[in-house]
Formats: structure tokens, sequence, C-alpha cells
């Protein structure tokens, strides 16, 4: 048989087998294997195959099953019904890996942080200069009569945005 | 009323009725589908992924999923028909998964093929039952190590198929895919085992 008539027919065989081939390329495939030693053997090949799985399955599929029941006795699997939270921690825990995304949390949790603490103070846009001062913090509040308070900010000279001071 | 494991004798109550129970919040009556079912389930998961403690987990997975989305169904399909695709999508699941996280050996990690663990039951082993000989028990080796070579895709086709006896359509349905899809993956999956399996049957 030429062998490439069988490449060409080799890939309905297998549709052939399961007997989902039709009209004239059914009758096509069928003439060809019916002179065709190579494609015959190939179509017994499949039902040996086909036919050691399907023994294997059902032998193994004799066993025991009782551990399959309901409600699941999985120790990850909460008891029906689920709320919609308690839904979606238990599709995310089952089929991620909780702990690199607890990291990734955390990480990104530690940075927001850390950009928060670090960021510089607002520069004193329209504020008035009163007097310098030595002092441990940057802000010094100071009461005053009458519920009035004084608030001295400091602030790097580098920083200074170009205000007139305005003498009191 | 009286219950069965799937594919026995009839029973008095059709799926339906316990479908539309547990809906409404039976627990139990969920729990009688379960029992049905459960043996056509773990038959799917256990082609697919050839390892007895796997196919038992994924099959208790996937009724967990049924559960969650039994709101969802409305009956336009029988109960295995949907339960069945639910089942094929944990499975594949899993095996993207295991092949995502070890690319060279993700079956043999599936199926356990080369794993020292005494306790599990391979799909190879089931072929040795006391009458069978080495001879099955070698080729159950072989099906399981040849099993292994194929995508996920392909293995779900062949059990859809080879198990379960569905049309290329109803395989197609099951896995979101084209008719000539299926067609395509039946093939390869058909010609490698038949390369790999080869000199098993020309003994």
């Amino acid at each position: 048989m030429n062998p490439r008539a069988c490449e060409t027919i080799e890939p309905a065989l297998s549709a052939l087998a399961d007997r989902e081939l039709f009209g004239a390329e059914r009758e096509t495939v069928v003439g060809h294997v019916a002179v065709c030693e190579t494609c015959r053997r190939t179509l017994e090949d499949y039902r040996l195959v086909g036919a050691a799985l399907r023994e294997g399955i059902q032998i193994g599929s004799e066993r025991d099953l009782s551990a399959i029941t309901w409600p699941p006795r999985l120790a990850h699997a909460p008891s029906p019904p689920l709320t919609r939270w308690q839904r979606l921690i238990y599709d995310v825990t089952r089929w991620v890996d909780p702990w690199p995304v607890l990291a990734g949390a955390a990480a990104l949790i530690a940075l927001v942080v850390g950009v928060w603490l670090v960021q510089p103070a607002p520069s004193p846009v329209n504020m008035v200069e009163i007097e310098r001062v030595d002092a441990e913090g940057p802000v010094m509040v100071i009461p005053g009569s009458g519920g009035k308070m004084t608030i001295i900010w400091l602030f790097d000279a580098d920083d200074q945005p170009d205000v007139t001071p305005t003498p009191i | 009323m009286r219950s069965r494991e799937d594919g026995g004798e009839p029973t008095e109550a059709p799926d339906d009725v316990w479908v539309a129970k547990a809906q409404k919040g039976d627990s139990n009556a969920f729990g009688e589908l379960v029992t049905r079912h459960r043996r056509r389930a773990y038959q799917v998961a256990l082609g697919m992924l050839g390892h007895h403690d796997t196919a038992l987990d994924l099959t208790q997975e996937a009724f967990v999923r049924a559960y969650q989305s039994l709101a969802h169904f409305r009956g336009e399909a029988k109960f295995s028909t949907w339960l069945r695709r639910i089942v094929t999508n944990v499975c594949l699941d899993y095996l993207r998964k295991a092949e995502h996280r070890t690319p060279t050996a993700s079956y043999d990690e599936a199926l356990g093929v080369d794993d020292d663990d005494p306790d599990g039951v391979r799909l190879a082993s089931t072929l040795e039952s006391p009458d069978s000989g080495v001879w099955r028990k070698e080729l159950g080796t072989a099906i399981v190590a040849a099993m292994n070579t194929l995508t996920p895709e392909q293995r779900a086709a062949l059990v859809l198929r080879e198990i379960e006896g569905l049309s290329y359509e109803e395989i197609a349905k099951t896995l979101d895919c084209a008719t000539g899809t299926v067609m395509s993956r039946l093939h390869y999956a058909r010609k490698r085992l038949q390369v790999l399996l080869r000199e098993h049957y020309e003994r």
C-alpha cells in the first residue's frame, strides 16, 4: 500500500473506530482499510488500547468509594451551605497556595506603610515666618490665652519656599 | 426512598427530584445524588489522573463544587451530564496546574508512577487482577506511563470517549471545544498510545 495514502487516511482512522465518520469520507476510509494491512492493524491497536483502559478503570472503580460522601469529610472543605465569603475563601485556598499570596500582601502593606513613613513633610506654602528657633521636633504648639495657640513649624532652609517674611 | 449507586437498577425517584430538594437546601438530598453518581464520577477522575487517592480527592472536590453551583443548574441537561463536566474541569485544572508546576514530571506526580508511596493505588495495579498475570500488569504500567505523555486535553477526550462512551459532539460540549478539535485530540492521543504500547501487543 502506498504510504502516502496511509498518511492521508490515518487521521480519520480514530473517527472510523468511533463510528464518527460519515458519507463519502467514511466510504473512502473503509475502502482503504479493506486493502491496507497497516491501517487495519492500527485500528486493532486502537481497539486494544481502549479495551485495556476500560478494563483498568472498571477494576479500579470496584474499590470502596465511601470516602466520597456528603457532607464532605475533608478537613479543608467547609460544610454547606456556604456564604459568599466562605465560598470565595474556600476556592482561593483550595486552588491557590495561600502562603505566597499572604507574603505578597504583607510585602505590599509594608511598602505602603514605608512610603507613608518616609514621605517628606509638605512644604510650608503660604506660611508666615515669625522667627527661627532651635528645637528637637519639627512642630511646636504653644497654647495661648483666649483659645489661641502658636504653632512653630520647622523645616530645612533648602526646602523653604520663596515667600517673603511678613513682619508682625 | 431506596437509593442506588450509579448505574444500578432503576430507583423510584429520578435525579431531578433530588436536585430540586437539594436546591431548596436539603443536604441529605444532595447526599443521595453523591451516592448515586460517585462511582461514575470517580471513573472519569481515575482515567484522567491514574491515581486512586488523587481521584478520590478530586471527585469529592467536584461534588463540593457541584453543590456550590447547584443554584445555577437549570435542568437543561441531565444532572449526570452536568456533573461529568464539573469532574472533567476539576481534573483538567489539577493536571494543568501540576503540568505548570513541574513541566517535565507533571503526570508522574499526578499518577504516582515513580514515587515510593506504598499506599498509592495506581491505574497500573488495577490491571493486576488475580487471573491477569504478569503481562497484564506490565500492560497496565505501560498504559499509565503512556497516558503520562498526553496533554490534559487529550487525556480528557480519550477518557470521555473510551470510559464514558460519549459521542464527539458530547465530548465537544463537555470540553467546550469544536468537534474537529475532539477528533484531532483523539487521533493524536491514540497514535501516541499505539506507538508507546506497540511492543506490548506484539508479544
